[in-house]
């Protein structure tokens, strides 16, 4: 498979896929138009015992200066000590508030780490039976599409790694590829209380009826929300006006293409 | 005819021209004889060894020998000599028969010896304008560099200037400027050779910490005439560098080529010349083969440091590193090549992204880290676990001076000063003062590029050529630097690259052995214009 710049990675989508991602840069990537039966995979539980404050935390402690690593994981053992209180009372506010340690980190240092956390920690832990029944939907042709509380970043290399071409996740919001904190709407919120108790089956096939209400959202939502395994294409800036003054350089302004 | 196969873009820009254009006429090259090496030896030389040729040798296997023949001829000249040292009987024959003269050859050091700086990039343009202008119908495209727009800000226009200076030097004649380059040499040559020089040289090689002291007779002439020659060299390499930051370039190179610039301005009028000015030119994402690079060019040494426990990289966060894949070079020469040939040409095109594409220093500087990291994470080994956790960050000149390699010196230096009274048979942390000292230069050598000036080089005019290609051409011939995602490019192409191809240079390492091949395969192909047989 081929990327636009011609590189050839396992992990990337086809040529189709990408182009799709090209056109719009910087903007939610399209979702190849699939015309197999779509199969909606719930990954926690079946492929993973993945809970949303491990990955943030791996991020956290390696941002890219030492101050920031502290700082960061500070305030996750912050959110730590809050998570009973806030998961008991809204396990959405709850997700939104791990996240927001993740302000200021780039997007390229998000896409590398995620895919450096599904390599070697993820990766040894998944479920080979979980992981076979994927596997097996894909071949039979299947529109299989994970739905997971990670972020899109750790879930894209379990996808690509399972042949999955769609997931749906959480996704952070990106200005000039700097996250800013925040989750983009619909937040996938971790699962209940007892779902590990529940929920340990091997297949994780959900109705989009059910999934849509144990993620508290729509059906139309869910479908939305689903989006392509490819690694989006960077933060391209388009700068409208610049010029140099007597002294130093200034700037009008930039136009960033929203990264959402 | 191609000038300058030897070098990085000029090898990749022949290999693609075979590979992707097999119905080509014929591609003469001009080669230089190199002491006792004939042009013809240096060609065989590089096809058999440089992976550039790969794709040719797994697409025609035996029979690449046989289309070499059909398809390139070696002429043995020189650029930097009148009539491009070729025989006058080929020169006729070449100025009959050429549609165009692609001129990628240069030196491309920073600061080189101002004569080599000047033959190859100032007089060796003049000399392939003049064979243009004595040709029928052949055209010109005179590879350039982004750069030469020296010390200024903003947006580089694809726009000529005649006499162009980055200080706007009233009055600057690119002319009159060659002649006094080339009268300070003559005066320095002459200097070399004067009295009061060769007592220097002479009380140099005789001085005590000279290696080569108590020499007589010959010897001691033979000595003098080495110092001669490195007084020389250093005196004209500080002399181009000095005269090239008073006019507002970073340095010799980038002078020398813009004054080449000026000059086909002024004596190019009406003949079919492009000058085209890449920027960075690094490793290639698709042709001749997914991540080739060669030597130690303008990112090797910094990506490099940053691979080590060096951390703090004065730099200016938003300024734009340029930098373009050599396959995009090429494909954008081709696309000029083709509309000079139908005289549909602009005068300049800059292949550059930082308009078009843009990455920023700070970017640039963490997708550096993110790829050694991934290397470092692939290893095992507590070296590699403590590199991995070494990201290079962004710093202001003065941090840099305060908390990095100059203050790490000074330190150095201090503890040299308390302990100098204690007898040891060395100075302690000699080498870590030494690689301290080479770690400040490079970074001073870098510094137009990493912090001073914010340059948009403007790229539409080969973006316009290329929009112009119809549909089906556009996926092969087309200029796609827009398109390139900068994330995969570093993490995943570029850096790993220079780990297989430059990293090694950089160490001193061997580069990873490659399968001897030949191109004989028991037949004899001839197909140099001197005679030169395979």
């Amino acid at each position: 498979m081929q990327n636009p710049c011609g590189t050839k990675h396992a992990l990337e989508p086809s040529n189709q896929e990408q182009s799709n991602y090209l056109e719009l840069s910087n903007h939610k990537p399209r979702v190849p138009a699939v015309a197999a039966p779509t199969v909606y995979w719930r990954v926690e539980g079946s492929l993973l015992d993945l809970t949303v404050v491990q990955p943030v935390a791996f991020f956290t402690w390696n941002a890219q200066t030492f101050a920031e690593r502290f700082r960061r994981r500070g305030l996750i053992f912050l959110m730590a000590a809050l998570r009973p209180f806030l998961y008991s009372t809204n396990r959405k506010f709850a997700t939104r508030v791990v996240h927001t340690t993740l302000r200021g980190v780039t997007r390229d240092r998000l896409d590398l780490l995620g895919e450096e956390y599904f390599q070697y920690r993820l990766k040894p832990e998944l479920k080979t039976h979980g992981a076979e029944r994927v596997r097996e939907l894909v071949r039979s042709g299947a529109d299989v599409v994970l739905v997971s509380q990670a972020l899109e970043h750790v879930m894209k290399p379990l996808a690509q790694h399972l042949g999955v071409k769609r997931v749906v996740a959480n996704r952070l919001e990106f200005r000039d590829g700097v996250a800013t904190g925040r989750l983009l709407e619909p937040v996938i919120r971790p699962r209940g209380a007892f779902a590990r108790i529940r929920e340990q089956s091997p297949d994780g096939r959900r109705a989009p009826k059910t999934l849509a209400r144990q993620l508290d959202i729509t059906v139309e939502e869910l479908r939305a929300a689903t989006i392509g395994s490819g690694r989006e294409p960077g933060n391209n800036q388009l700068c409208i006006l610049r010029g140099s003054g007597r002294r130093r350089n200034f700037r009008f302004g930039r136009l960033w293409p929203a990264s959402t | 005819m191609l000038i300058g196969v030897t070098g990085f873009i000029g090898k990749v820009w022949l290999a693609n021209t075979l590979m992707e254009l097999p119905k080509i006429g014929r591609i003469y090259l001009l080669i230089r004889k190199q002491k006792s090496n004939p042009a013809q030896q240096r060609f065989e030389k590089i096809v058999e060894e440089s992976p550039v040729f790969d794709p040719l040798f797994e697409k025609y296997g035996a029979g690449f020998a046989e289309y070499l023949r059909d398809k390139v001829e070696v002429v043995e000249g020189d650029v930097t000599r009148a009539g491009l040292g070729v025989d006058a009987e080929v020169a006729g024959r070449l100025q009959r028969n050429l549609d165009l003269i692609v001129n990628s050859s240069g030196l491309t050091d920073f600061n080189p010896d101002l004569r080599d700086a000047l033959a190859t990039n100032t007089d060796a343009a003049m000399n392939i304008l003049e064979f243009v202008r004595g040709a029928e119908h052949a055209g010109l495209l005179h590879l350039s560099t982004c750069y030469v727009a020296g010390e200024r800000d903003g947006r580089v226009t694809e726009k000529l200037v005649p006499n162009y200076t980055p200080r706007r030097v009233p009055d600057f004649d690119a002319e009159q400027e060659l002649r006094s380059l080339h009268e300070l040499i003559a005066k320095a040559e002459a200097e070399a050779e004067g009295a009061e020089v060769t007592a220097g040289l002479k009380s140099q090689s005789l001085a005590k910490e000279h290696a080569a002291k108590g020499l007589q007779g010959a010897a001691l002439e033979n000595q003098i005439r080495k110092n001669r020659i490195r007084w020389l060299k250093t005196y004209l390499t500080e002399a181009g560098s000095r005269r090239a930051k008073e006019l507002g370039w970073p340095n010799t190179y980038t002078l020398t080529k813009s004054l080449a610039e000026s000059l086909i301005v002024k004596h190019g009028a009406g003949l079919p010349i492009a000058v085209v000015r890449p920027a960075i030119v690094e490793t290639s994402v698709a042709k001749p083969f997914l991540g080739w690079n060669e030597g130690i060019n303008t990112s090797a040494s910094l990506s490099y440091l940053l691979g080590t426990y060096f951390r703090q990289l004065p730099s200016n966060e938003s300024k734009r590193l340029d930098i373009i894949p050599v396959d995009a070079v090429c494909a954008g020469m081709t696309l000029i090549a083709a509309a000079i040939v139908e005289r549909r040409h602009d005068s300049l095109y800059q292949l550059a992204t930082s308009v078009t594409n843009p990455c920023d220093m700070g970017r640039s500087i963490e997708l550096t880290s993110l790829a050694h990291r991934k290397h470092y994470r692939a290893q095992e080994g507590l070296e590699s676990w403590l590199r991995l956790r070494f990201d290079a960050i962004p710093v202001s000149k003065e941090r840099y001076e305060r908390m990095s390699a100059p203050a790490q010196k000074a330190i150095v230096k201090s503890i040299q000063r308390i302990m100098s009274p204690l007898p040891l048979k060395k100075t302690p942390l000699v080498k870590a003062e030494r690689n301290l000292e080479r770690l400040e230069k490079l970074i001073e050598l870098f510094e137009p590029f990493i912090l001073l000036n914010e340059h948009d080089f403007a790229a539409d005019n080969v973006e316009k050529l290329s929009h112009a290609l119809v549909e089906d051409e556009r996926e092969e011939f087309g200029y796609k630097a827009r398109l390139l995602d900068w994330w995969d490019y570093w993490i995943n192409v570029h850096i790993p690259a220079l780990r297989k191809w430059t990293y090694p240079l950089i160490e001193g390492r061997p580069l990873e052995a490659r399968p001897a091949r030949s191109l004989q395969n028991g037949e004899t192909v001839k197909t140099g214009t001197n005679g030169g047989t395979w």
